[in-house]
């Protein structure tokens, strides 16, 4: 039984509100590093010059737009085979954070290509799949705002964000599939193409990304929990609730 | 107790206002909707390929009559810019086939000899492309000048051994 | 200072980048916060406080 503790909204509420915090300071701290990192410590690059800096948001931004679009497939999975609540509401929380770093991505991406490239935008493979991806977390809290009951809303979500996953390995790989003005992959497994420094400045920024993610989740997961079990006594016996203020 | 009624009834009005809100989030619904299915349509429609290569070009894969994109690296020492400076000719390789390309306009910052390129334009009856945009493509490394300062001096000091033996 | 802010002749796209990036994260916290704060004051103030009924449920399913 234990191991199914936390699968209860009642027990996971607490624990959320704690995790948040923690992951919120860490980010901020990891963001800090990284930033010094990345405009201050960090050389130019030889070709791109000081362009090449904006890497150091649109590389997190894009990794957690596919990263993040995974684990609520999970989620919705699990809600779907197990009919649990509180993967349900995991799912649903992710989804607006999700579109925030596609957006992030796209839009970075777009000020990287003007200057390098040429252009703003070009309908390559993986411009185009990413785009997607947007209009996919768009469509699924679209979804979610005009079902009423949330139980059919978690299953209709539950639907299309399965359906969707087949395009976050074709964002991943369309640089390797497809001729596409985007560069390949910098960062493999085993041999990365980069400057050590400007690797550290990186990796700073994507675990600040990964972990601001992670922390602002949890704390939308907490008022969606405080919704959908407004009725439940353990609510009413918050002190948050029952206190004013906060 | 009367701040507690208050309250509520400043919630009312947006509960009315829910109705055609669930309205507009339909319409966006499928707004998202059409849009994903456009592009993934578009793309099966049309080639997911960017642009063809060189040797495609020569093997007659590229399309006819109708504008392309053609990627490769720029030849080095094919760069010939006319009196004007304007209009650019290179030849796209990528190192089997080689392709002549003519382009009149703004080139990017990072068009330079044996770099990615990726043009767009059409084949004239010679054989030429008739580039309207040219985009640099570059790679995916990214190196600190010190650090290629180092690499060129490397490479120098080898080639000179070379010479010497 | 200025030469950082320059940033090499990109200073439009690296800040317009990071900006944006600034701008995006701010409005998620403050919309998130925003809407915990809501969710609470309705279930302090809804009948299902007092009297126990599951009257916030609707009441929250409305203002979304």
């Amino acid at each position: 039984m234990s191991g199914f503790k936390y699968a209860a909204p009642a027990q996971f509420y607490p624990l959320a509100g704690k995790m948040a915090l923690w992951f919120a300071v860490s980010a901020a701290v990891l963001a800090v590093i990284g930033l010094v990192i990345g405009l201050y410590v960090a050389p130019i690059d030889v070709t791109q010059k000081d362009s090449y800096r904006i890497i150091y948001i649109h590389v997190p931004a894009a990794w957690m737009s596919m990263f993040l679009y995974v684990v609520m497939a999970f989620w919705s999975a699990l809600a779907l085979g197990l009919n649990t609540r509180l993967s349900a509401m995991m799912a649903q929380s992710i989804a607006p954070t999700g579109a925030l770093m596609t957006a992030m991505a796209l839009w970075t991406g777009a000020l990287w290509g003007k200057p390098t490239w040429g252009t703003y935008w070009a309908w390559d493979a993986r411009m185009t799949s990413e785009l997607i991806l947007l209009f996919l977390y768009l469509g699924i809290i679209a979804l979610r705002n005009a079902i009423d009951d949330p139980r059919r809303a978690d299953k209709a979500c539950g639907v299309l964000a399965l359906v969707g996953v087949v395009n976050v390995p074709i964002i991943y790989y369309s640089v390797n599939w497809w001729n596409t003005l985007h560069q390949g992959a910098t960062i493999k497994a085993g041999n990365s193409s980069i400057d050590a420094i400007m690797l550290a400045g990186l990796l700073f920024m994507v675990f600040a990304f990964w972990f601001y993610s992670v922390a602002v989740t949890l704390v939308r997961l907490r008022t969606i929990i405080l919704e959908r079990e407004a009725g439940a006594a353990w609510v009413a016996q918050l002190a948050e609730v029952k206190k004013e203020g906060r | 107790m009367s701040e507690t009624t208050q309250e509520t009834t400043t919630v009312s009005p947006v509960g009315i206002k829910a109705r055609h809100k669930r309205f507009l989030w339909i319409i966006f619904g499928l707004a998202f909707f059409a849009a994903i299915v456009a592009l993934v349509l578009n793309a099966f429609g049309s080639s997911i390929t960017y642009f063809y290569s060189p040797t495609q070009v020569v093997q007659d894969e590229a399309p006819h009559g109708r504008a392309f994109r053609i990627g490769g690296m720029v030849e080095g020492g094919s760069v010939v810019r006319d009196g004007s400076g304007l209009t650019v000719r290179f030849n796209v390789t990528d190192t089997a086939e080689t392709v002549a390309v003519v382009y009149t306009g703004i080139l990017p910052d990072l068009f330079a000899e044996e770099k990615g390129v990726v043009a767009q334009g059409k084949l004239d009856e010679y054989g030429v492309f008739q580039a309207t945009q040219v985009l640099a493509k570059h790679d995916e490394n990214y190196v600190a000048p010190e650090v290629q300062a180092a690499l060129d001096e490397a490479h120098k000091a080898r080639a000179a051994q070379t010479l010497e033996q | 200072m200025g030469e950082f802010f320059a940033m090499g002749g990109y200073a439009f796209f690296i800040w317009m980048s990071y900006g944006m990036a600034a701008l995006l994260i701010t409005l998620e916290i403050i919309a998130v916060r925003a809407r915990r704060k809501q969710v609470l004051h309705l279930i302090r103030h809804s009948d299902a406080h007092e009297s126990g009924a599951a009257n916030a449920g609707a009441q929250l399913k409305e203002v979304e």
